[in-house]
């Protein structure tokens, strides 16, 4: 009994692992392949896409290994493998048709790709032409820009000049006003005084920085800003032209229409 | 190096930085007279004399002050903290004098104070101390510092001057050589004389005064003493003895001779009486007037067709001519500074007081009206007083050598004329 199993041992265990295989192969190796397949329809849908290009020869991959199991199904005579089998084949076949279908839809999707990467080219050198062409326009815009803001800057400027000097006037003007000067001033003597105004235009301190020697002529001098006191106009003048300008302002007394 | 070079960089950044805030320059001005508030002074009240009011008179006569009247004043401050410096400002005032008077003894005294209003600063302080009769010396004492710190220029109202009155009617004091302050007070007759008195002088020290009278019946030039009112006969020449001037130094008298035929100009050492002939023609030369540093003489000559002022060196003896505007330039007179000349010119027939820059030639009539004449220049060389006629009579009138103020003084009895402006004591 023994003896004939010891006899029957070699085809047993040939029986059992071709079995294995097969158990193994069916297990393992045939349904990834139909699920492959399922999968493949839904992504074929986006053959517009870029990328499956590169996804394309991972099939061809996915095929071959199809044909090597089909290689070891035909080993066995096994009814459901020999149907797994046609079943595969007609996988493979189909597989095989959208496989070719693939390559042509590659193929033109990859002329097409071309022919979109050469539009593109040309449309990106189109795009690069125009903009270069728009940066020069752009630069030049930006120089006439620069000019125009410098010539508005160099207007503000003058303009500001000429309101400090109406300004200007306008202090000198009330200041000589109320100078009266003693009779010891004489031509040629000269006081500078330095005087602070607040935006409101009125004269908060008055200081003599340079006096003439005499008193009663440097006196003359500061009486004459006190006597002025505020100069209102200021008010009306922009803030920021008033601080830049009229903060601290000195005064330089020079009696030149004296007859003496 | 590097270092020094990156300094003086600095340096001249700097300096550009602080040259550029805006600069102003202020070439002309108005020259009002400055807007004055006397207070009335404390305890002055009931007095002989209104102290305040001879100030306030003072002032506004050199017309350089324009006093504010005391019915317009909100309060009276005799003291800084009686002093609100707003409602002097609204006043207008741009000074401000107050004080307070009280007695030590027989004696009044003044301590005052002037303040700029606009600064509301203290300009001087000072107390003037007089007796019972001194009052109107307190005044001019305060109106000659306050004119001083005001203007830079010293006073004159404390001066004396002369002057000859004539009261047109035969007496034996028709002719009255006066004593006075410059404001025409407190006039004191020196010499009374039936006969003529003319030219009155002050020596520099105003200690001596020479003058031409008649009274004994030949014009003579006299010396008088005013402390002790002794007179001194200089000359009593044949002819004329006339125009005498003192030198800066006070040892010679300038004066017109006409003892050697036309009259001629003199110098006489007071000393010895001894005489320096100093032009020699046939022509007229009279009024002379010591230049400044006494070096040479100013007079009037004829010697050219019509009255013109020359000026004679003492030591050279060589004369030059000095006025060349108009047909009749007379009766010169130096100003203290040397630098012009006051004289009587006439312009279209009328005779006025000009003043001439001796430097450039240029000349100005200071006067506008008849027969002006005999100029005297003040000490401060600012004003000078004159004599004029008013309504038929012989008056004082006085003029700022800028012509700005003209002022007639009080007018007294009969003819005035000759005013002579005492130099500084």
């Amino acid at each position: 009994m023994i003896r004939s199993i010891r006899e029957y041992t070699l085809p047993i265990l040939a029986a059992v692992v071709l079995h294995g295989i097969l158990v193994w192969t069916v297990v393992h190796v045939w349904q990834p392949a139909k699920e492959e397949a399922n999968f493949k329809r839904p992504e074929f849908v986006k053959a517009t896409l870029v990328e499956l290009k590169t996804k394309a020869p991972e099939k061809k991959v996915s095929g071959s290994k199809v044909n090597k199991v089909d290689l070891t199904a035909n080993k066995k005579k096994d009814a459901s493998a020999e149907k797994k089998r046609r079943q595969k084949e007609a996988a493979a076949k189909k597989a095989k048709i959208l496989k070719e279908k693939k390559t042509a839809d590659a193929k033109a999707k990859a002329a097409k790709e071309k022919a979109a990467l050469k539009k593109k080219e040309k449309q990106e050198k189109a795009a690069a032409e125009k903009r270069a062409k728009e940066e020069s326009r752009k630069r030049q815009q930006e120089a006439v820009d620069k000019a125009l803001r410098e010539e508005e800057m160099m207007l503000a400027e003058q303009a500001e000049a000429q309101t400090v000097n109406s300004f200007k006037a306008i202090i000198m003007e009330r200041i000589a006003q109320k100078w009266s000067r003693p009779p010891s001033a004489r031509k040629g003597m000269l006081c500078e005084l330095v005087i602070q105004l607040v935006p409101t235009g009125k004269i908060i301190t008055v200081n003599v920085v340079k006096g003439s020697g005499n008193d009663a002529f440097d006196r003359s001098a500061e009486q004459a800003v006190r006597a002025v006191d505020q100069i209102p106009e200021l008010q009306k003048m922009d803030i920021a032209v008033f601080e830049r300008n009229f903060r601290t302002i000195n005064l330089l007394f020079n009696p030149e229409d004296r007859r003496l | 190096m590097i270092f020094r070079i990156a300094l003086a960089a600095l340096f001249v950044l700097s300096a550009m930085n602080a040259r550029a805030s805006l600069f102003i320059e202020i070439n002309r001005g108005n020259d009002n007279p400055a807007p004055i508030a006397i207070v009335p002074f404390g305890q002055s009240r009931g007095l002989s004399e209104n102290i305040q009011a001879i100030v306030a008179a003072d002032l506004e006569r050199s017309g350089f002050f324009n006093p504010i009247p005391t019915t317009d004043m909100l309060a009276m401050p005799t003291s800084r903290n009686e002093v609100v410096f707003r409602d002097w400002r609204m006043l207008g005032a741009n000074f401000l004098v107050i004080g307070k008077l009280v007695t030590e003894g027989d004696k009044y005294v003044l301590r005052y104070e002037l303040y700029d209003v606009l600064a509301q600063k203290n300009i001087h302080t000072a107390t003037v101390k007089a007796g019972v009769n001194g009052l109107r010396d307190i005044a001019h004492a305060v109106s000659d510092a306050v004119y001083e710190k005001v203007t830079g220029i010293r006073g004159i109202f404390a001066t004396k001057m002369l002057y000859v009155q004539d009261m047109r009617k035969p007496s034996a004091s028709r002719y009255r050589l006066v004593y006075a302050d410059v404001d025409g007070a407190r006039a004191r007759t020196l010499q009374a004389s039936s006969e003529p008195i003319l030219s009155p002088t002050w020596a520099s020290d105003g200690k001596r005064i020479a003058y031409v009278s008649f009274e004994t019946t030949r014009p003579a030039i006299y010396i008088m003493e005013l402390a002790t009112g002794r007179k001194t006969q200089m000359t009593s020449f044949r002819g004329l003895n006339g125009a005498p001037s003192f030198s800066p130094d006070g040892n010679q008298l300038a004066m017109v001779l006409s003892k050697d035929g036309s009259p001629d100009i003199y110098v006489m050492n007071i000393q010895n009486k001894r005489l320096q002939r100093i032009t020699n023609d046939s022509y007229i030369d009279t009024e002379p007037n010591w230049s400044v540093d006494g070096s040479g003489v100013i007079f009037t000559s004829n010697r050219g067709g019509s009255p013109q002022i020359y000026q004679v060196n003492l030591k050279s003896g060589r004369p030059e001519r000095l006025t060349f505007e108009g047909d009749y330039n007379a009766r010169p007179r130096v100003s203290p500074d040397g630098k012009s000349l006051v004289m009587v010119h006439r312009q279209n027939g009328v005779f006025h007081i000009a003043s001439q820059d001796i430097a450039s030639g240029n000349m100005r009539i200071l006067t506008e009206t008849w027969l002006d004449e005999s100029p005297s220049i003040a000490p401060n060389g600012a004003m000078l007083l004159y004599a004029t006629q008013h309504n038929g009579k012989g008056v004082l009138g006085a003029v700022s050598m800028d012509a700005g103020v003209k002022f007639r003084l009080p007018s007294s009895q009969g003819d005035v004329r000759e005013p002579a402006w005492a130099p500084y004591f």
